[in-house]
């Protein structure tokens, strides 16, 4: 009895959280296929009762979207790439090193992340614009990854330090050379790490607006776009723009999450 | 209404001789909507940049953002924009000094 009354509030807190980020979502989504007269009013309804396309036609077919659009997925990608790669051999290498020395490099990448990002953005926008780098993808890139770089490196050194050295030692014993053991062992395995880290690197890079303010003029990036509408636009610009926003969010972790899996290295080494 | 006080801030920002710098390009910084923006790009911009034979290059931004990307500019010693259409009141003058002073310093009171 005891039992199922905690299984209960598990349930029932469990389902207050998903009302709670779940219910804003809907809201959005809800405006964004509405027709005015159903959300300009002083009795809303909750469902949705007068359906229209109008708001997504009228966004699909400005001008104002696909640059945007396009800039702000291209800066993403590179962003996860960018510090997939850089990351990736750093946190191996760092994994593999004594315990006391991993934790003072882990706590090294992170005080850059220690100060607030709103302290730092200005001297490194200034800093930004000397190189020339002003409304530029490779500017955007690279302060994003000046975010992104220290959580990546701290997620794979966890992913990297969960593949136990003897599997690797026992792939040189099979004649694998150095190389062959990273890029057949050590990358497959890490997979889950990696896709993690990637997916937050994406999200991060979408997401991220100070930065993208500082160093965009002519062409916005998504959120830049969004908040133009938030600030300048109907309810139902804002709207549209701000589902939009999240569909590749959607897209990316469903591509991405076939590779979250858990207990995939349960005895791979005899203890 | 709304037309007019479209073309006054047009004429503000258009009619400042920038075109005196030599550039045929011309950056102006103000924060409008969509409609306001579509004013300007069909009815606005061509004719100036006829008469005066410069090209006009248009950024959007809000009045705290663009004093934001104003300061980031200054300091970097790169300005890009040349005519900036926004509130005079972002921040207080002494604010405005402190982020690299690109306004006269604060006048002190006895």
């Amino acid at each position: 009895m005891k039992g199922t009354g905690r299984q209960l509030w598990w349930y029932g807190g469990g389902l207050l959280a998903m009302v709670f980020t779940l219910l804003p979502l809907y809201l959005m989504v809800k405006i964004s296929i509405s027709l005015p007269h159903e959300v300009l009013t002083p009795h809303p309804t909750f469902g949705i009762h007068a359906f229209t396309s109008a708001h997504w036609q009228a966004m699909l077919t400005s001008d104002s979207l696909w640059p945007p659009l396009g800039k702000s997925l291209a800066v993403a990608t590179w962003t996860m790439l960018g510090a997939i790669m850089l990351a990736a051999p750093a946190a191996y290498v760092a994994s593999r090193l004594s315990q006391p020395v991993r934790y003072a490099l882990l706590l090294g990448l992170f005080a850059g992340r220690m100060i607030p990002e709103v302290g730092i953005a200005l001297p490194v926008a200034v800093r930004f614009l000397q190189w020339g780098l002003l409304d530029t993808q490779l500017g955007l890139v690279l302060a994003h990854l000046t975010k992104t770089l220290p959580f990546v490196a701290w997620i794979l050194v966890g992913t990297f330090e969960t593949i136990p050295v003897a599997v690797e030692e026992a792939a040189e014993v099979d004649g694998c050379h150095r190389f062959g053991v990273l890029t057949r062992v050590v990358l497959p395995l890490a997979m889950p790490g990696i896709a993690v880290a990637g997916l937050f690197a994406w999200l991060e890079s979408w997401n991220e607006f100070t930065y993208a303010l500082y160093l965009s003029l002519t062409e916005n990036t998504l959120p830049l776009q969004t908040y133009y509408y938030v600030t300048r636009g109907t309810w139902f610009d804002s709207a549209t723009y701000a589902t939009l926003l999240t569909v590749p969010v959607i897209a990316l972790t469903a591509c991405l999450q076939r590779y979250l899996k858990a207990g995939y290295l349960a005895g791979a080494v005899k203890e | 209404m709304r037309r007019g006080v479209i073309m006054l801030l047009a004429g503000v920002v258009l009619l400042a001789p920038v075109a005196a710098y030599g550039s045929t390009e011309m950056s102006v910084m103000m924060g409008l909507g969509e409609m306001e923006w579509r004013v300007m790009r069909e009815r606005v911009f061509p004719p100036f940049e006829q008469q005066y034979g410069v090209k006009i290059r248009a950024i959007q931004a809000e009045a705290p953002d663009a004093a934001k990307k104003l300061v980031a500019m200054h300091r970097a010693k790169r300005m890009e924009v040349d005519r900036h259409a926004g509130s005079p009141l972002v921040g207080s003058p002494r604010q405005r000094w402190r982020h690299g002073g690109f306004v006269s310093p604060p006048r002190r009171h006895p």
